[in-house]
């Protein structure tokens, strides 16, 4: 009989709360971790026009609406499509997403400034989040950025952002078109 | 002089890439010195916490020191020197990140959002006792419980208190002076909520002070605290 990989893996996206690893989907279904990365990519390009898409984080996955009808979502739940982070917002989630794990000293050490109260309303909003310690005195917190981040900026994986050293490139494409 | 209208800054370094890039220049020594002037004047009209200031100050004194440097070049020494290096590398390390910031802004400008599934079914907790539990268990276990706990419901009218920490500080140390006390023992003749929860204070309190230690055999054994010798 012919394994149903791919049903059986949508409906467990479906269904999931939060973002599932490919481990953990092979586990309950109890298929290979290969033959599970496979039908994800199949599933992820069958998404391609559809209403939902399948996000990828690490080893992590999860169905979502497709980030062009969010104005859509947005208004049937009464929220708000502007974003409203403020400059010293935007400028630690930027350094937090190029230089990923890091702490919150390295953080402030490159914005010179301190940042223990951005990275706080950061944490709350679920953009970031710890994702382990450093190895050194103190273990302070590393802090990367989440699942969350990569749908509030309406991206399907991390790293369709812009290379870091490709930005002000991918700015004045973007002016120019 | 021209004033210079600024944006907000989120810090010494976005003040000061802000007024190099005001005058359209580039991030070297020479520009440095170029708007020191204009930092401190910046400087004077803010109105932060002196710890916020004080990240402002440090990068003062060291544009101070480039623009000294512009006029004595004999003050100079390597270490200064590395210092005005690290200031530049800072300043271009950051405007890579506003770079970043002014990117991510344009991405979120284009209010594109996914959104996961909202009303998540919540998991129903539920109580699992271990399987060997009876009636007649749940009974004596009940019991016990009811035979430990002498406490007389608190009465309505507000009594002077009767007790103090310090009272009860020296209580236990004479009850341990002769050597270990069972911890529950303490609470035998204690008679109020209030009672008890100063007891504990007091347990807690002189163990910080390194008075006495709290020991306990096994998992979930009474404790036993003795003097400190």
């Amino acid at each position: 009989m012919e394994k149903d990989v791919k049903k059986n893996l949508e409906s467990l996206l479906f269904v999931a709360e939060k973002p599932v690893s490919v481990k953990e989907l092979a586990n309950v279904t109890s298929f290979m971790v290969s033959e599970v990365q496979t039908a994800l990519n199949e599933l992820e390009k069958e998404y391609e026009n559809r209403g939902i898409r399948l996000i990828r984080k690490g080893e992590y996955f999860s169905i979502v609406t497709a980030p062009e009808c969010g104005e859509i979502i947005c208004k049937y739940l009464n929220e708000e499509l502007r974003h409203d982070l403020s400059q010293a917002a935007l400028e630690t989630l930027a350094v937090i997403t190029y230089k990923q794990p890091l702490t919150r000293v390295e953080i402030e050490e490159i914005r010179g400034v301190n940042s223990d109260q951005t990275l706080r309303s950061l944490l709350v909003r679920g953009l970031i989040c710890e994702i382990g310690r450093k190895e050194t005195i103190g273990r302070p917190i590393l802090y990367g950025t989440t699942m969350e981040f990569i749908q509030y900026f309406g991206l399907l994986k991390e790293d369709e952002l812009p290379r870091f050293d490709e930005l002000k490139l991918f700015r004045e494409e973007d002016e120019a078109s | 002089m021209y004033k210079v209208e600024l944006e907000k800054f989120a810090g010494p370094l976005d003040l000061l890439l802000q007024l190099i890039e005001n005058e359209k220049l580039d991030v070297c020594e020479l520009s440095l010195s170029k708007i020191t002037d204009t930092y401190l004047t910046e400087l004077k009209k803010m109105d932060k916490s002196s710890e916020e200031l004080a990240e402002f100050v440090v990068i003062a004194a060291k544009l101070l020191y480039v623009k000294s440097k512009g006029l004595l070049p004999s003050i100079e020494t390597a270490e200064e020197e590395q210092e005005i290096a690290d200031l530049e590398a800072a300043l271009l390390e950051y405007q890579k990140y506003k770079e970043a910031a002014k990117t991510f802004e344009q991405i979120l400008e284009k209010n594109m959002r996914s959104y996961s599934r909202q009303a998540v079914p919540e998991k129903v907790i539920l109580f699992s006792p271990p399987k060997d539990v009876n009636r007649q268990k749940l009974f004596e276990i009940l019991a016990k419980l009811l035979a430990k706990n002498e406490i007389k419901p608190e009465e309505e009218i507000i009594k002077p208190v009767k007790f103090s920490l310090e009272e009860k500080k020296g209580e236990i140390s004479r009850m341990i002076h002769k050597g270990k006390v069972s911890f529950t023992s303490l609470f035998k003749r204690s008679t109020t909520k209030a009672e008890i929860i100063v007891t504990f204070l007091a347990i807690l309190e002189m163990v910080k002070q390194k008075e006495i230690v709290v020991s306990q055999n096994k998992n979930f054994a009474d404790f036993s605290l003795s003097r400190v010798k």
